[in-house]
């Protein structure tokens, strides 16, 4: 099972994103006022959605690392941290990329673009403090806790469009876009999901390797002046 | 405390820092202070108090009111709260062409500064809606694609086309 | 100044070559680094 995972899941996901780009580039139509410009959105909205996919993810694990004191939850953490600041840079750079030719500058801090580079500093920083912290039971108490605070921004950052002006649109839904462009985008929005899976699952090997490791070395390692808090 | 008990704390004093700040945000009157743009009638309302103050302003341009000078390079346009006339208007006045999307009815952001009586926009921004559909009178993607491109290399004839276009339309003009 | 963007595919493609070449650059350092952690243990059998 794990190995037809691992030969089959990436195989899956570039499949979708072959198909995916396809769909995006060639047959879904032009926009009214985009033109060919807006096909942006087949990669621009799924990197968003792997995004805050992954950032939930971490979130969830940092609560069950806190309630069930669960050690793979705390590598699952790190592990979908490191894929979501992934697909939050990806995000960026690609809206930015779409918003010179439609609003006509690279950026702005709107409280949508504010909120999103908020979104990606924060897991930034989630993975600058894991790297800091020698003690791994301080370091996995900690990140949680910063996980599950910088989480407060995603709501912030869905809601932005509506409580605030922006000059970020709100979501588009099924009935403000083209039939032909809504499944063009869930094409590769799942092929954005299957890479977020084959990438996390990469990712989780690495931390319970370092997890393994640290276990093995010896306790008088651990930095011993530093009372537990 | 065991330390698996001490663990469960910290996540419900997490959840709670983080749940706290959520509420704040949403029920506290944060929106007054985190205001991106002002609409006309926001800024007629404070225009005294931001005289040589660099203010962002939103709003649709109005139908009919698009001057375009390609010569001069410099656009005027009335930002209005809708497209059509009604409702409070600002005059709004800016060098350079502006992004492709730029049209009469569409939402428009600018940032600059306001005299009194015209804003002065050093930086324009299009808006765009959550709107994704293909023109209504080209069913093909191709098919507007090759309508349209006669037209590219021909943008400041084009601009002028505006410019006369804009002039019939009845809207004063201090130039 | 129509009120529609033509063309603009230069954006279009400079989109989708950053997102295909930093997937790719992503998948495989992931690959690298999972089969260095795989191979670089000692698996000394205990999970933490």
């Amino acid at each position: 099972m794990q190995k037809a995972l691992d030969v089959g899941l990436p195989i899956v996901a570039i499949v979708f994103l072959v198909v995916g780009g396809v769909l995006g580039l060639t047959v879904a139509p032009a926009d009214k006022d985009m033109g060919d410009v807006y096909r942006i959105m087949y990669v621009h909205v799924p990197a968003a959605w792997a995004a805050l996919l992954a950032v939930t993810v971490t979130f969830v694990a940092s609560l069950v690392y806190l309630l069930k004191n669960n050690w793979h939850a705390d590598a699952l953490g790190e592990a979908s941290a490191e894929v979501g600041v992934f697909f939050g840079a990806l995000l960026i750079v690609l809206g930015s990329i779409w918003a010179r030719p439609t609003w006509g500058v690279w950026w702005d801090w709107d409280p949508r673009l504010t909120t999103a580079a908020i979104l990606l500093f924060a897991f930034a920083g989630y993975l600058a403090l894991r790297r800091f912290v020698d003690d791994p039971e301080r370091r996995a108490t900690w990140a949680a806790v910063a996980a599950i605070v910088a989480y407060v921004d995603v709501p912030i950052l869905w809601f932005s469009v509506r409580w605030w002006r922006t000059l970020h649109q709100i979501q588009n839904t099924g009935e403000s876009t083209h039939s032909v462009m809504t499944k063009s985008l869930l094409w590769n929005a799942l092929a954005f999901a299957l890479l977020y899976v084959w990438f996390v699952r990469l990712r989780y090997r690495v931390a319970l390797a370092r997890q393994a490791e640290e276990l093995a070395e010896p306790p008088e390692t651990e930095p011993a002046h530093t009372p537990a808090p | 405390m065991t330390p698996a008990g001490k663990k469960r704390l910290t996540a419900v004093a997490a959840l709670a820092v983080a749940g706290a700040g959520l509420v704040y945000l949403a029920t506290g009157n944060i929106e007054e202070n985190l205001v991106y743009y002002w609409t006309p009638t926001d800024l007629l309302a404070k225009a005294d108090t931001v005289k040589n103050a660099t203010i962002r302003l939103g709003g649709m341009v109005q139908t009919g009111s698009k001057q375009w000078n390609a010569e001069t390079l410099s656009l005027r346009f009335v930002m209005g709260e809708t497209p059509e006339a009604g409702g409070k208007t600002i005059t709004v006045v800016s060098t350079g062409a502006p992004p492709q999307m730029f049209r009469e009815g569409i939402g428009c952001i600018v940032e600059g500064k306001f005299d009194g009586q015209i804003f002065h926009a050093d930086r324009l921004m299009v808006k765009h809606s959550n709107e994704y559909k293909p023109p209504a009178d080209v069913a093909d993607s191709h098919q507007l694609y090759k309508t349209l491109a006669p037209e590219t290399p021909a943008t400041h004839k084009s601009g002028k086309e505006d410019a006369v276009r804009a002039a019939p339309a009845g809207t004063e003009t201090t130039r | 100044m129509n009120g529609t963007i033509v063309g603009g595919w230069e954006y279009i493609w400079a989109a989708y070559l950053v997102t295909w070449g930093s997937l790719a650059l992503y998948a495989l350092s992931l690959v690298w680094r999972a089969r260095k952690a795989k191979s670089g243990e000692p698996q000394p059998g205990s999970k933490p």
